[in-house]
């Protein structure tokens, strides 16, 4: 069985990622990272929420922001808005987006990630987390 | 519904609510019975009988939040049109496999879709939850950790980082091209 070879190359983006994390932080926490979170339940998955995701992760890529952390997370229990994504911004609460598409997703970026300037779609914060 | 690899997506988020701190994927591509295969197996909190009975129907949760749960009811829909099966075997604390099966030759089967961001999101969703993703391609197999990847990057990286993640999916998506996952 063949077991990937390149996946030895990770620790050399390891090391990049690391001095990244190192040079930026100055002793300052990890933990200060943008966090995405994209719900992906049957509700969520059934919108589109895998699509989004990718284009959250390309987005990025493509304008060099790297101190993000990208993930899933389960029913929020907002399906009437799915696709949602709650971005967190270091030092931040989490701002829970709706109905966001390809275009909003450029926005976000644009506009909330990079300038912290608040856009439409947001759903109000008096939520619980289920999970 | 209109994946195969979004029905994996969302069978292993029940696998994750279930508390799973081990998931093992597999998927398979059997050309001489023209099936694609599936099979979700996990050690979470398992399913009791009652729910068991009528878990694929639609009106069945365990969920407070709202009336319905959809996922294995559409799988059995999915599967049904696309001549294959789908079983669900499970033990109360001991965990539980879904395994479905689609004939791909069948004009009303679903298509593979994209497996590789399917994989990659779950694989990386938590350094807590072992994915363990297998891709079977007549004899060939390709396999992926979690555990894999934590070896490779270490404690003091976060799993959901954007690099190590788009990095996942490169390799992933390499792999299941070169085992034809896709036909």
């Amino acid at each position: 069985m063949a077991k990937v070879q390149s996946l030895a190359e990770l620790k050399k983006l390891r090391e990049r990622i690391k001095s990244n994390i190192d040079l930026r932080e100055k002793g300052n926490n990890i933990e200060e990272m943008i966090l995405i979170k994209v719900a992906m339940a049957t509700c969520g998955i059934a919108a589109g929420a895998k699509t989004i995701m990718n284009s959250f992760i390309d987005e990025l890529k493509k304008e060099k922001i790297e101190n993000v952390v990208v993930t899933q997370t389960g029913c929020m229990g907002y399906c009437h808005s799915e696709p949602t994504v709650e971005i967190t911004l270091p030092g931040k609460e989490g701002i829970i987006f709706g109905n966001v598409d390809e275009k909003k997703v450029k926005e976000l970026i644009e506009r909330y990630i990079k300038s912290g300037e608040l856009v439409d779609g947001i759903i109000p914060n008096n939520y619980k987390t289920i999970e | 519904m209109n994946e195969i690899s979004l029905h994996i997506l969302d069978i292993a988020q029940n696998s994750i609510r279930a508390g799973a701190s081990k998931i093992s994927i597999q998927f398979i591509r059997d050309s001489i019975n023209k099936l694609y295969e599936f099979r979700v197996k996990d050690n979470g909190s398992g399913i009791d009988e009652k729910t068991l009975k009528t878990v694929t129907d639609p009106f069945t949760t365990t969920r407070k939040h709202r009336k319905v749960g959809l996922g294995l009811s559409l799988l059995e829909q999915s599967t049904k049109q696309s001549l294959g099966d789908m079983k669900i075997l499970s033990f109360i604390n001991k965990g539980t496999t879904v395994y479905a099966s689609f004939n791909y030759e069948s004009i009303d089967s679903l298509p593979v879709g994209d497996l590789t961001s399917v994989i990659t999101i779950l694989i990386t969703t938590d350094r807590n939850i072992n994915v363990i993703f297998e891709a079977i391609s007549d004899s060939q197999i390709f396999s992926l950790s979690t555990e894999d990847i934590l070896n490779e990057i270490g404690d003091d990286i976060p799993l959901g980082h954007i690099d190590v993640v788009s990095f996942v999916k490169d390799l992933i998506n390499n792999e299941l091209v070169e085992l034809q996952i896709y036909g």
